[in-house]
């Protein structure tokens, strides 16, 4: 069981007298879509997952804000949060987490965070600049520190 | 004048002719069962089919096509797969033929911090000739042993990304926009596809007597009944989301066959299901009765050359509750209106079969 380099790799460096044994081509373009996987290394979010299509996992941020209104409901939650910009403008954020029936087993509750709270925000923020949010952990008034990570929650209750 | 040998492999150096063509098969086509044993889940399991055209050699994994390069006993193969968010990543699986075994190292590429898989690389992997496994032995089990409450566990299906798909449901795929298109969002059934095979937990109830099982899912409290038996369906029958439901009982392990599905989605990227889709589900026991496997396999020609494959564990656990699910679309169609989109998703009525 030895690990072996790429061959990809090795296909492109070939010289006309040593043939690789064999590559593929699924479909017409196949060749160029593995091609293009080589050289992208296939990172880029797909459009057409919700999730992917809306939030820009490279760019997680924090906030601190004052919750406005609180959306316990499913499909997910959304905390709407006033937050003060470096401009001193109130921006209104719409900040949504995990679908409730998965929360309540951890013990997150709508009782959890209140209109008024102060809290920080953790998580992926939106694409192109939009104030929205994936909540990837909350700081509660408190100072408790809850995580909707999948690493730290149960993972039979956090994945699709 | 050039030696005819030289002259193809020149074509193939530029890329008119696969050199593969004349080269020895080292062993490497039929159907495989591939199997990843990351830390901390179940054994990730695929079938990889590997076939030599006249020109080109050709892979799938799970029926979806895969990037392969093979060069004597060496093979890496491509498998593109999707985050819980979505997020697509690549396991590159790099390993040997010998003694008509594969074996090697699972490599992650692109795959997020953040994502669970993040810890699988370097994840050993082989795969053993589909033939040549043995048939599991589920005699054991009666139909009531599936009764229960079964809560999902991690791992055993790969989330491959991109299935095989035909030009209409290409088309489809890429007119797709989740943001406004995804039917979960406006809290309307995924379909059966995502339903059965999404984490949240589901309920069995055996019903002898009466020849039927009940599922109650916690996604989006939907339910299906599966008629045990039965050869025939009612005309007026109407199509849904979960379809209509015929289940028999082969050798312990239950087989559910669904049609009367309607037009939808299969997973979460927007990939279309039409109403002449018929799903095959085939789930056995294993750990003492403890643990609950599905192999899904959905059967779709008009938008799929080959039948996308899902798979799924739960283990029992008769304490776990199903808790109600109530959706409200609020949320949504808020966000929709303060984006100034309300009059594009009003446009895109099609979109929402």
């Amino acid at each position: 069981m030895n690990p072996v380099g790429s061959i990809f790799r090795e296909l492109r460096h070939r010289r006309i007298d040593e043939p690789p044994v064999m590559h593929r081509a699924t479909r017409p373009l196949g060749a160029l879509w593995a091609a293009l996987l080589v050289l992208t290394g296939a990172d880029e979010a797909p459009a057409h997952h919700s999730y992917a299509a809306e939030f820009d996992a490279s760019n997680a941020r924090t906030i601190e804000g004052v919750v406005k209104e609180v959306w316990f409901k499913n499909p997910h939650i959304r905390y709407y949060v006033t937050v003060v910009d470096e401009d001193g403008n109130e921006v209104l954020w719409d900040a949504r987490g995990l679908s409730p029936v998965k929360l309540v087993r951890q013990g997150w509750t709508k009782k959890t965070i209140q209109p008024g709270d102060r809290i920080k925000l953790h998580g992926h923020v939106g694409r192109s600049n939009k104030t929205i949010m994936s909540i990837l952990e909350v700081t509660l008034p408190d100072g408790r520190v809850l995580s909707s990570r999948s690493v730290t929650y149960d993972i039979k209750d956090n994945e699709r | 004048m050039i030696a005819p040998q030289r002259y193809l492999e020149m074509l193939c150096v530029v890329g008119f002719v696969s050199p593969s063509a004349f080269a020895d098969d080292p062993g490497f086509a039929g159907q495989w069962l591939v199997t990843i044993e990351a830390p901390g889940v179940v054994p990730y399991v695929a079938t990889l089919d590997l076939e030599r055209g006249d020109v080109d050699w050709t892979a799938y994994v799970e029926n979806g096509p895969a990037p392969v390069a093979i060069r004597a006993n060496r093979i890496e193969l491509r498998v593109d797969a999707r985050d819980r968010q979505g997020f697509r990543f690549e396991r590159r699986l790099v390993g040997q033929l010998e003694d008509d075994e594969i074996a090697g190292i699972v490599h992650l590429e692109g795959v997020l911090e953040t994502a669970a898989e993040y810890g699988e690389d370097g994840s050993p992997w082989h795969a053993v000739r589909a033939e040549e496994i043995p048939a599991r032995d589920s005699s054991r089990y009666a139909l009531k042993d599936f009764d229960g409450t079964w809560v999902g566990i991690r791992g055993v299906d790969l989330r491959k990304f991109s299935m095989d798909l035909t030009p209409k449901a290409e088309a489809w795929v890429e007119a797709y926009d989740a943001r406004m298109d995804e039917p979960q969002k406006r809290c309307v059934s995924p379909g059966l596809v995502a339903a059965v095979t999404w984490i949240f937990p589901f309920e069995i109830i055996v019903s002898e007597e009466r020849n039927r099982l009940t599922m109650l899912y916690e996604a989006f409290g939907l339910h299906r009944r599966v008629f045990m038996g039965q050869t025939t369906m009612p005309e007026f029958y109407p199509e849904s989301s979960m379809g209509y439901s015929r289940g028999r009982f082969e050798d312990g392990e239950l087989v559910i066959e669904t049609t009367l599905l309607s037009a939808s989605t299969r997973d979460f990227n927007g990939e279309p299901v039409s109403e002449n889709t018929r799903i095959v589900e085939r789930y056995y026991l294993t750990e003492g009765g403890t643990r609950l496997n599905l192999v899904m396999r959905m059967h779709d020609p008009e938008h799929y050359r080959r039948p996308p494959i899902r798979r799924r564990a739960w283990d029992r656990d008769d304490d776990s509750l199903i808790l109600p699910f109530e959706c409200d679309p609020d949320s949504f169609f808020r966000q929709l209106y303060s984006e100034g989109r309300m009059q594009e998703y009003i446009d895109r009525a099609h979109m929402r079969p």
